[in-house]
C-alpha cells in the first residue's frame, strides 16, 4: 500500500531515571540519540516541529515554550511549530496533525518530540498528579487519584460483563512475556510472571493490585513524519501511515456516561476506514496499557472481538508471542515503563519500529499494525494504521 | 496528627452548590429549557447554552455505578482513611457525582447498591456531599 505520509524515523531512549536532566534537558537528550542513530538527517528535514510540554507531570510550568527554545536550538524556522498536550494521546494526535499538513501540501515534514518525567509518589508528587487528573471541586476533594480514577472503568466493565480479576492479571502476564523479548524493557530482569503473582501483589486500589500498574519511569522519543518523497531520502524502509482518527469524550471520570466502551471505537472506526482496512486485517496492535483493564476495552472497541469478551480473548493467549493478535509487543507501559509524559511514544515507535523491520529479535511479519493511545484519564483517544512500505 | 482533608476552591459558578450543602441539602444546577440536571455547573446549560440555568434539590438517592477501594493513599491527608471508597453515584435524577461511600464494609460493596447522601463536615465549616448505603449489609 502506498500512502502520503510515512514515519521516515524513529528514535526511543530506554526508559529508566534521568535524575541529572529535567525536562527541557531530556528533550535534548533524545534529540541527541535521535541524530546518533540517523546521522543522515539534517535540518532541511525539519519543516515543522511538535513538541511536548517537557516536565509538565512534574510541575514544571515553564516549558510551555520548549517549541521555541528547540527549534532554535534545532537551527531551523519551521513553518509549523507548536508545544501540543493532549496527555498520553498527545503524539498520536501530532503524528494526525502532521499527516494533515503533508497531505495538505503544506510541510514536507514534522519532527514530534516528547521528552517525559515522572514525579515520585513520596514529596508530594501523589498530591501534585491527583490535583492535575481530577476536578479539583468535585473529585480531588474525595481522595481520587489516577489508579482509582482507572479502576472505575475496571469495577464498571466487570460488573457489566463478568470480566475477572486474573483476567486483568493477564494482560501483565501477557506483557511481560513480551518485555522479556526486549532488551530495553524496564521489567525484563524481573524475568516472566504468572496470574499469582499479579493477584498477590500489593493493593492499590481495587481491583487494581500493584503489577497491574504501569511502571513509573522516564524517558523519551522522537518520530519524523514526511512525504514519501522525503522518507525515500532518508531511509529504504519507512514505514507508512494509511489511516487515523481521533475522539475526546467526557472531560472527567465521575461525568463518563460509560466507562465500558470510550472514544476508541469512533477513533478506530475512522482510522480503518481511511485505511480501507477492518480490524481481520490487523497483523499486531500496540494499545495504551496505564492499567491493565485498558487493553481489555480496546481489544473490544477497536473490533478486535465482541463487547465484553476482551477478558476472555486476552486469558486465550491470543496477544502473547505467538498468538493471532501480537498486543503490545515491546512489553507495553506495563512492563517496557512508563515514561510520564512521553509514555504515548512509545507504541507508536514501536508499531513503527516493527513496519520499519527495525525490531530486531522482536520482529515479527505482518503488513499493518495498529496503534492506540489515549490521554486524559481515558478521555482522549486517537488511533494510528501503519503499514509496510 | 494526620494532615487536613482537602477543601473545594469555590467559585462564583459553583456557591450555590457549596451554599446549599452548608445546610444538609443537595442542590444540582438544571436547566431552563430541557429540565435535565447536570454537572459540574457551568453558567451555560450545556444542552443549549442559555444562561436559564436553575438550582433545584435533589433526592439525593442513587446507586453505585463504579467504584473503588484504595488501599495506598494519594497522599498524607488520606493515610489514615486506607481502605476507603472512590465511587461515582449516578444520581435517581440523571446526573453523577464523584464521592466516598461512607459508614460501610468497603469489601462488600458492589456496583448497583443502592445510595443516599450525607454529609461530611470539613474545616472551615464546610459540608461535602457524600453516599452511604441505603440498606445496611
Amino acid at each position: 500500500m502506498n500512502a502520503a505520509v510515512c514515519i521516515a524515523a524513529v528514535s526511543e531512549l530506554s526508559p529508566g531515571r534521568y535524575p541529572d536532566s529535567g525536562g527541557l534537558s531530556l528533550a535534548r537528550d533524545t534529540l541527541r540519540h535521535l541524530f546518533d542513530e540517523w546521522p543522515q538527517l539534517e535540518p532541511r528535514h525539519i519543516e515543522g516541529l511538535f513538541v511536548c510540554p517537557p516536565g509538565m507531570a512534574s510541575g514544571d510550568a515553564a516549558s510551555l515554550f520548549a517549541h521555541e527554545t528547540l527549534f532554535h536550538e534545532l537551527g531551523i524556522q519551521p513553518k509549523v511549530a507548536e508545544t501540543v498536550n493532549v496527555g498520553g494521546a498527545t503524539y498520536s494526535v501530532m503524528l494526525q496533525r502532521a499527516a494533515a499538513l503533508i497531505e495538505a501540501g503544506y510541510v514536507e515534514s514534522v519532527l514530534c518530540l516528547g521528552a517525559g518525567k515522572f514525579p515520585k509518589v513520596g514529596d508530594r508528587g501523589g498530591e501534585q498528579m491527583a490535583r492535575m487528573v481530577s476536578h479539583p471541586q468535585f473529585e480531588f476533594i474525595y481522595g481520587a487519584y489516577i489508579p482509582a480514577l482507572y479502576a472505575q472503568a475496571a469495577s464498571a466493565h466487570m460488573a457489566r460483563y463478568g470480566t475477572t480479576e486474573a483476567q486483568l492479571a493477564r494482560v501483565a502476564v501477557s506483557a511481560r512475556k513480551w518485555a522479556l523479548n526486549n532488551p530495553q524493557a524496564l521489567m525484563r530482569e524481573h524475568g516472566a510472571i504468572t496470574v499469582d503473582d499479579v493477584m498477590s501483589s500489593r493493593p492499590i486500589c481495587s481491583p487494581f493490585k500493584l503489577l497491574d500498574c504501569s511502571v513509573p519511569c522516564e524517558g523519551g522519543a522522537a518520530i519524523l513524519v514526511t512525504s514519501r518523497a522525503m522518507a525515500r531520502d532518508i531511509t529504504d524502509q519507512p514505514a507508512s501511515l494509511l489511516g487515523y482518527g481521533e475522539r475526546h469524550g467526557f472531560g472527567h471520570v465521575s461525568q463518563a456516561e460509560d466507562l465500558t466502551t470510550l472514544g476508541a471505537k469512533d477513533s478506530g472506526r475512522q482510522a480503518y476506514e481511511m485505511a480501507g482496512v477492518t480490524a481481520a486485517d490487523i497483523g499486531h496492535a500496540q494499545l495504551y496499557d496505564a492499567f491493565s483493564i485498558n487493553p481489555i476495552i480496546l481489544l473490544e472497541d477497536l473490533g478486535f472481538c465482541p463487547a465484553g469478551e476482551g477478558g476472555s480473548f486476552l486469558e486465550a493467549g491470543y496477544c502473547d508471542p505467538g498468538g493471532k493478535l501480537p498486543v503490545n509487543t515491546y512489553g507495553g507501559l506495563l512492563s517496557f515503563g512508563h515514561t510520564g509524559d512521553a509514555s504515548g511514544m512509545s507504541m507508536i515507535v514501536e508499531g513503527a519500529v516493527q513496519m520499519m523491520g527495525l525490531a530486531g529479535e522482536r520482529q515479527l511479519p505482518g503488513e499493518l499494525t495498529l496503534v492506540h493511545s489515549y490521554g486524559g484519564m481515558m478521555c482522549e483517544h486517537a488511533t494510528l494504521i501503519l503499514g509496510r512500505e | 496528627m494526620s494532615e487536613a482533608k482537602p477543601l473545594p476552591e469555590v467559585d462564583e459558578t459553583s456557591q450555590p452548590y457549596w451554599e446549599a450543602a452548608r445546610q444538609g441539602q443537595l442542590v444540582l444546577p438544571r436547566c431552563g429549557k430541557t429540565g435535565r440536571y447536570f454537572m459540574y455547573p457551568t453558567p451555560w446549560s450545556p444542552f443549549d447554552y442559555s444562561a436559564q440555568v436553575t438550582w433545584e434539590q435533589v433526592s439525593g438517592r442513587g446507586h453505585i455505578k463504579s467504584f473503588s477501594v484504595v488501599h495506598q493513599a494519594p497522599y498524607e491527608a488520606y493515610a489514615a482513611d486506607v481502605p476507603y471508597v472512590v465511587a461515582v453515584i449516578r444520581l435517581e435524577e440523571g446526573a453523577q457525582l464523584m464521592a466516598n461511600v461512607l459508614n460501610c464494609d468497603p469489601l462488600s460493596l458492589q456496583v448497583g447498591d443502592a445510595v443516599r447522601v450525607v454529609f461530611e463536615e470539613r474545616a472551615g465549616g464546610f459540608k461535602i456531599p457524600q453516599f452511604e448505603l441505603a440498606t445496611s449489609k
